[in-house]
């Protein structure tokens, strides 16, 4: 922006003068042609009325009023001046200048949204530069301050729109992709359950391998979603008491399967149950995210136990394995988003999106409630994470 | 028991029907809001399974529209969507929806749902 050099030499300031005191006028031409930074332009009025006219006329830099004109006040001026929606957008600055520099002139300018004001009798050549210096630049910076407000404010309006069509774009990615994922599912159900006709045992095994592939497609577009929704800060919860029994129940119940095609174990601690605030949807999400992660880490027959430990006003959730454990410095970053997908060398992080963990501890956050893990390599992982009891 | 299915995805339409009758219901179908309507009201059904995002208008308004029409019989509907959005259950209870499916749906999840919707409306 060339406008915003502040004392750029040589500069054309055009200056509004408004007094009806034609040798005051005079004077005050000659202060300002004697200005070495500026190279001023004038057009002069004498009354109130004749200012508005000329202030219409054209852009101006600067405006220097008498506050006694035989129509108004200065002030009263520069307020028409100010209102009047048909001049420029960008108002120019104002000196008021007082015949004895009074209080109540002062006030009264200063009320009137001058850049200031100067007594007549005290005005001075360096008086009147430093004036004019003082709110040519205050203006020039108020100018650029704003046009860098309207910057920011076009640029946010932009990144709002842009996260609107990034969430909007994963919502119908998603929508448009499960529609037909479950058509396909369905159909092969419907094979699978000999709708229409017999199969045998051996083809069974292998529809239900692919039922199995449809369910996963489908958790990996959810977990897409929710993601999305995390980062724009969209996704709330639906918060009503729930008990956390049936939130283990449920998670184990949609882990089962998996437990029973690996040939595993799953333990859950005796404990009595407790009712807390929560979104429970979310909760059987973290807690089955947990579950099958302790299942798909540990090789043979997977040991997976849960407990659950109440704790003052929170209560803490438990999910250890026997399996392979996690490196410390990866321990680090698993709840990182894309960690998996990122982290291909390392094949105990296995394959997924890596979006799971970094889900369920935007899940626990949002409860104001923290996850954490423990690992050793080859002796098992244990994940807990505490929820408040009432938020 | 007659079930109207209003759903806009061919294949998807074909194979919950397929397994609907398949369970012994006898099946209807609309693949958009209008014909909903129209369908719903010369057929009668005794129960209804909607889609959300419909040509024409969307699930919803099927729902609202068969409520408020006189001819259209008064039967339990179950919303089926596999859109994610916040707050879409209860948006769907306050349009009178008995049970919620979300897509893909086993089976099992749709003859609960069905049994589910049955009972929450009698």
């Amino acid at each position: 922006m060339s406008n915003l050099a502040l004392a750029a030499t040589n500069d054309v300031v055009r200056v509004l003068l408004v007094d009806d005191d034609e040798m005051y006028l005079r004077v005050l031409g000659k202060i300002l042609n004697r200005d070495s930074l500026y190279t001023y332009e004038l057009f002069t009025a004498s009354t109130s009325a004749e200012a508005l006219s000329v202030y219409r006329l054209g852009h101006f830099d600067l405006i220097i009023i008498d506050y006694n004109l035989p129509d108004t006040t200065g002030v009263q001026c520069l307020a028409n001046m100010r209102a009047d929606a048909s001049g420029v957008a960008d108002t120019p600055p104002a000196i008021i200048c007082t015949a004895n520099g009074s209080e109540q002139s002062a006030i009264d300018a200063i009320r009137a949204d001058a850049d200031d004001y100067l007594a007549k009798k005290d005005i001075k050549l360096e008086s009147l530069h430093r004036s004019i210096h003082n709110a040519i630049a205050k203006h020039r910076l108020q100018s650029a301050a704003e046009a860098h407000h309207q910057q920011i404010n076009v640029l946010n309006q932009q990144l709002e729109r842009q996260n609107q069509e990034i969430k909007q774009f994963y919502h119908n990615v998603s929508h448009e992709v499960k529609t037909p994922l479950a058509a396909a599912r369905e159909f092969v159900a419907l094979v699978r359950d000999a709708v229409p006709g017999p199969v045998n045992a051996q083809q069974i095994e292998v529809l239900d391998m692919a039922l199995a592939s449809c369910d996963q497609l489908a958790q990996h577009f959810n977990d897409l979603t929710d993601i999305a929704r995390l980062e724009l800060g969209k996704l709330s919860l639906q918060k009503n008491e729930c008990s956390v029994r049936n939130i283990v129940d449920r998670s184990v119940a949609s882990c089962m399967q998996t437990i029973r095609e690996r040939d595993g174990t799953l333990t859950i601690t005796p404990f009595d149950d407790v009712a807390i605030i929560a979104d429970e949807n979310r909760l059987v999400q973290v807690l089955s995210n947990l579950v099958s992660n302790a299942i798909k880490y540990s090789s043979d027959s997977p040991a997976v136990t849960i407990s659950i430990t109440p704790k003052p006003d929170q209560v803490q959730f438990t999910v250890s394995d026997q399996g392979v454990g996690i490196a410390e410095q990866d321990l680090q970053r698993i709840f990182n988003r894309l960690q998996q997908a990122t982290d291909t060398e390392n094949s105990c992080l296995g394959a997924g999106l890596g979006l799971g963990l970094s889900i369920a501890k935007e899940i626990v956050s949002l409860h104001h409630g923290e996850i954490l893990a423990e690992s050793e390599i080859d002796s098992g992982s244990t994940f807990y994470f505490t929820i408040p009891v009432n938020d | 028991m007659k079930i109207l299915l209003v759903e806009d995805n061919k294949e998807l339409s074909a194979a919950i029907i397929m397994r609907l009758k398949s369970y012994g219901y006898q099946t209807l179908q609309a693949p958009d809001a209008v014909s909903a309507l129209s369908v719903a009201i010369k057929q009668q059904p005794d129960l209804a399974i909607v889609d959300i995002n419909l040509p024409g208008g969307s699930g919803f308004t099927v729902m609202d529209r068969m409520a408020q029409s006189p001819e259209c019989p008064d039967v339990p509907v179950i919303v089926a969507t596999a859109s994610k959005e916040a707050g879409l259950r209860e948006k769907a209870r306050q349009h009178g929806a008995s049970a919620f499916l979300e897509k893909p749906f086993s089976a099992d999840s749709l003859l609960t749902a069905i049994q589910d919707a049955r009972e929450d409306f009698h």
